[in-house]
């Protein structure tokens, strides 16, 4: 227990503490040792400066759309994986593939799929007539969150999927058995039966991804390459602390993007104990 | 010849009071079943005694030593668990030896003790098996072999048989009255089956939220028991109870009692039975009077022993061929199940009359206090 | 008639399910299967979108290890990964053994602690950690990471462990508390033997997550000999942005790819308890 919890305070409660600290000095990346307080400066700064407000804007756009996507498709691949049929298992494998795939890889595999001149996407989608001409995808801004979530969804959606589904299969048989006993529509089932009943399930899911959703940093890294437009809060805060060599500007930044996940959590946990109470 | 005594141990949870004062002694050399509804303590007491969970307040004794203080394998004693609590991961042979091998026992000490218990056991052919391999019968035969390889002082079970099915649990409890037999040491079993104490124990204990109801063999617990509660618990099916009323004391120590029916019937009662609760038994004072269902009879002949009529109607049968219990409708309320003979029928909805003899009566005052009467002295 | 119209409507509802099917699993594949047919091709056939490569060759893959830079980052990804999930597990097991079966004051909110460590984002301890790998004196080292990495592996895994250690049932530990058992001695002798399925699990998981980590890898290394592979990926590129080489690109990364999809594939049932465990029951 003891060397366990001394681990943690060292690689996480500590380097925690120590940003904090820096968001509150001038520390630069190259002289960390010589900074010097400057009280809430940095945050000031942070405030003033429009990237950091389209970074805000552009992370929680992101979650806002990437999050109810993944729920939803994450939620029909469960209800499918949930049937017994041939090749379950084959599809349930073909499903954690995408999991699998470190982040990096898949943000390359994509941006080569979405490349605009040679990738095969706006090769398809022009051939079956839904563009005039390619997209291009990556490069420009406006195009790339759209991206970036479409690869996220396609990548987080097994990890929803498969988190549903075990809580599908911890569902109570009965409950369904006497429902289509007593004559229940399929759709009413659906709505009436195993949606409230999922929704601890549910709700711990949205948690764990919203959560991960606003830390998303790889992708964007990857598949925007470079460009302050459709930084992330995290890319930002990064940017600042090793690009500009900004530590204590940098720090400010992660430190706001804690507290944003802390209210996120609060608020999350606040409104599941409702609804669960709601229910008794 | 272990001696396990408790003297006025409380545990509590929180507020929740789980032993609520009990003084105990469980002699050696025996078996000692202590029984109760489920949530009477029963199981803490045994964890008590075993050293799972300490007292809050109170001395456990073995023998003569305090061990309240003292971890569970300095205690001596080996506990057979509901689960079994097999090892999954270990054989069979490596299930039992577990506990002599932290012990420091010599491989070949362990090997050989192993292989005696697993004799006298008859699981012999599965001691490289896992317990996973094992049917529930075999798991509880290597459960209670890993009991006794140790040599304890004293045994404890905790509802051994609980998780077989009913064939099974028959079987095991022959074996169990075989082992108790062969190894003839001291044994405490938690049971909520009243059936198996009966069988199986040599003294029973009667638990009730805590508190220890009645101590004693289970042919005392039959015939005399202390209270309604322990009257209730013990016997299968359960026993009768009539509401009744004191109608009037006559002397020579007869105490007349009036049925609901308004029969009556003389039954001799000690007055020193009554010292310090007068007041209960004065006229008019509300009775319980309880029946075995073996008690009663379909007899309108028999007129030569002191008892009272009970008329009603059959109102349900369940004959099992050699017997059968016929649930009566009394007259002026009041129902009873009577066993009778299996070889008549018995139509419901028909006319019965009951006899119900004076010796058979158990009293109860209004607190639910049995009535010490006469006969009894000579009982046991 | 209307015996055939609900046949044919449960025939269209089935054909409809087959075909739902088929586009998840098209759609979860198609990527992965994009970039292995790319990285066979070579030279312009590259930019060709042929589903099935003309001619297959290798020569990707020859170039990709013709300089050091990715068999290095190859190796170094295998061990920081591999030193990474054994410490972690190590630490864990311990952890996860007391938070699951000692009571103690407290437990409940150590429990938080570690949980909200797993939510939070990375980011917020890079400075302090960047700060912490200097003064160690370990800034561009293997060390560095794999130092880094318990911030993400160690709550993690203490958290799914001590879910699956909550299950082995009481009476067990009973049962060898009255052989006469230590806590040591549960712990190896019953508890890691019975969770060991699940500490292959956490194990894997954490391998994964310690293999695609891209953030502390990144930012804690400088040269091409210490980095892990998807910086080493991040970081292959051509003469200009716009000049990309693809056909190395998806080489490495099917290569990075395959042993995590294999290791998915073979554990499939383990790793999704695994995920299953660490969140539903939480």
């Amino acid at each position: 227990m003891t060397p366990c919890l001394f681990v943690l305070l060292s690689v996480a409660a500590w380097p925690l503490f120590r940003t904090f600290l820096f968001s509150l000095t001038d520390a630069q990346l190259g002289d960390i040792p010589h900074a010097q307080f400057v009280g809430f400066a940095n945050f000031a700064e942070l405030f003033a400066d429009d990237n950091w407000w389209s970074a805000v804007k552009n992370t929680l756009l992101f979650a806002t759309f990437s999050v109810p996507c993944e729920a939803i498709l994450g939620l029909m691949i469960a209800l499918v994986l949930h049937k017994t049929f041939m090749g379950r298992g084959l599809l349930r494998a073909a499903v954690l593939v995408p999991w699998a795939i470190p982040t990096i890889v898949s943000a390359r595999m994509w941006s080569w799929m979405l490349h605009d001149v040679y990738g095969v996407i706006n090769e398809l989608l022009v051939w079956i007539g839904a563009i005039a001409a390619p997209l291009p995808w990556t490069a420009a801004p406006e195009l790339s969150l759209i991206t970036i979530v479409l690869v996220d969804v396609w990548k987080t959606t097994p990890f929803m999927a498969l988190l549903l589904l075990a809580g599908l299969q911890a569902l109570p048989q009965d409950c369904f058995e006497a429902a289509l006993v007593d004559g229940v529509s399929r759709k009413r089932i659906f709505f009436r039966i195993t949606l409230p009943l999922l929704r601890p399930t549910l709700i711990v899911a949205l948690i764990f991804r919203t959560l991960d959703a606003l830390r998303i940093f790889d992708l964007v890294y990857i598949l925007s390459s470079g460009d302050a437009d459709t930084d992330t809060m995290s890319v930002y805060a990064r940017r600042h602390f090793v690009d500009y060599a900004n530590v204590g500007h940098g720090s400010a930044a992660a430190v706001c993007l804690f507290f944003i996940v802390a209210l996120v959590t609060v608020l999350y946990i606040n409104i599941g104990r409702h609804n669960i109470l709601g229910e008794v | 010849m272990t001696t396990i005594t408790l003297k006025n141990v409380t545990k509590s949870v929180k507020d929740h009071i789980i032993i609520d004062g009990i003084g105990l002694v469980i002699t050696g050399n025996s078996c000692t079943a202590l029984v109760g509804p489920s949530g009477c303590g029963k199981s803490t007491l045994l964890r008590l005694i075993c050293g799972l969970e300490e007292p809050t307040t109170g001395e456990i004794y073995i023998d003569g030593q305090c061990v309240n203080m003292r971890p569970p394998v300095e205690r001596g004693i080996a506990m057979v668990f509901q689960s079994y609590a097999l090892y999954p991961h270990m054989t069979v042979f490596d299930n039992m030896a577990f506990a002599l091998k932290i012990a420091g026992c010599s491989k070949t000490d362990i090997a050989q003790r192993v292989q005696q218990t697993a004799k006298t056991l008859k699981v012999e052919h599965l001691l490289d098996r896992k317990p996973k391999q094992l049917s529930g019968g075999q798991r509880q035969r290597v459960a209670i072999g890993r009991a006794i390889v140790r040599h304890p002082k004293a045994f404890l079970f905790d509802e051994p048989l609980s998780n077989l099915d009913a064939a099974l649990r028959s079987e095991m409890r022959y074996e169990l009255a075989r082992l108790k037999a062969d190894l003839n040491t001291t044994m405490v079993y938690v049971t909520h089956d009243q059936e198996e104490a009966m069988t199986l124990a040599d003294t029973i204990v009667v638990m009730r939220d805590g508190r220890v109801e009645q101590q004693g063999t289970p042919l005392e617990l039959y015939h005399r028991p202390k209270n309604l509660f322990v009257a209730s618990f013990i016997g299968s099916p359960t026993m009768n109870f009539l509401q009744a009323t004191v109608d009037a004391w006559q002397e020579d120590h007869c105490l007349r009692i009036r049925f609901r029916s308004d029969e009556t019937l003389l039954v001799k009662v000690p007055f020193d039975a009554l010292e310090g609760k007068e007041e209960l038994f004065s006229e008019g004072s509300s009775l319980t009077i309880g029946v075995r269902p073996e008690s009663l009879e379909e007899d309108v002949s028999c007129t030569d022993q002191e008892g009272v009529r009970l008329n009603g109607t059959v109102s349900l049968v369940e004959n099992f061929g050699n017997e059968a219990y016929v649930y009566v409708t009394l007259q002026k309320g009041g129902h009873v199940k009577v066993r009778l003979a299996g070889n008549c029928t018995y139509e419901v909805g028909r006319r019965i009359s009951l006899f119900l003899p004076q010796s058979d009566c158990h009293i109860f005052d209004a607190n639910g206090e049995a009535v010490r009467r006469f006969k009894e002295e000579s009982l046991c | 008639m209307s015996h055939i119209v609900l046949k044919l409507q449960q025939r269209a509802r089935h054909l409809f399910f087959c075909l739902f099917c088929v586009l998840i699993a098209l759609l979860c594949l198609f990527p992965f299967y994009w970039a292995i047919v790319s990285s066979l091709k070579s030279g312009a056939d590259i930019f060709a979108t042929d589903l099935v490569p003309k001619c297959i060759t290798f020569q990707n893959y020859y170039t990709i290890f013709q300089d050091r830079t990715f068999s290095c980052a190859l190796l170094n990804s295998t061990i920081v990964s591999f030193v990474t999930v054994c410490i972690a597990l190590a630490l864990a097991a311990l952890a996860s053994f007391a938070l699951a079966r000692i009571s103690f004051r407290g437990r409940k909110r150590i429990l938080i602690a570690i949980l909200s460590v797993t939510m939070f984002p990375q980011v917020a301890v890079l400075s302090g950690m960047f700060e912490l790998i200097r003064t160690l004196g370990l800034y561009n080292q293997r060390s560095a990471l794999i130092l880094s990495y318990m911030t993400v592996t160690v709550p993690f895994t203490a958290w799914t462990l001590t879910s699956f250690m909550r299950e082995v049932p009481k009476e067990l530990e009973e049962a060898a508390i009255i052989d006469g058992a230590g806590h040591f001695t549960i712990l190896t002798k019953i508890f890691l033997p019975i969770v060991s399925p699940a500490l292959v699990t956490t194990g894997l998981l954490a391998f994964v997550a310690a293999w695609n980590e891209f953030l502390f890898a990144l930012t804690f290394t400088l040269t091409n000999e210490v980095r892990t592979v998807p910086v080493a990926i991040a970081m292959l590129s051509g003469a200009s942005q716009h000049e990309l080489p693809w056909g190395n690109i998806m080489a490495a990364s099917v290569l990075v790819t395959l042993p995590l999809v294999a290791l998915v594939l073979i554990f499939q049932r383990r790793i999704i308890s695994g995920l299953t465990a660490g969140a539903v029951k939480g």
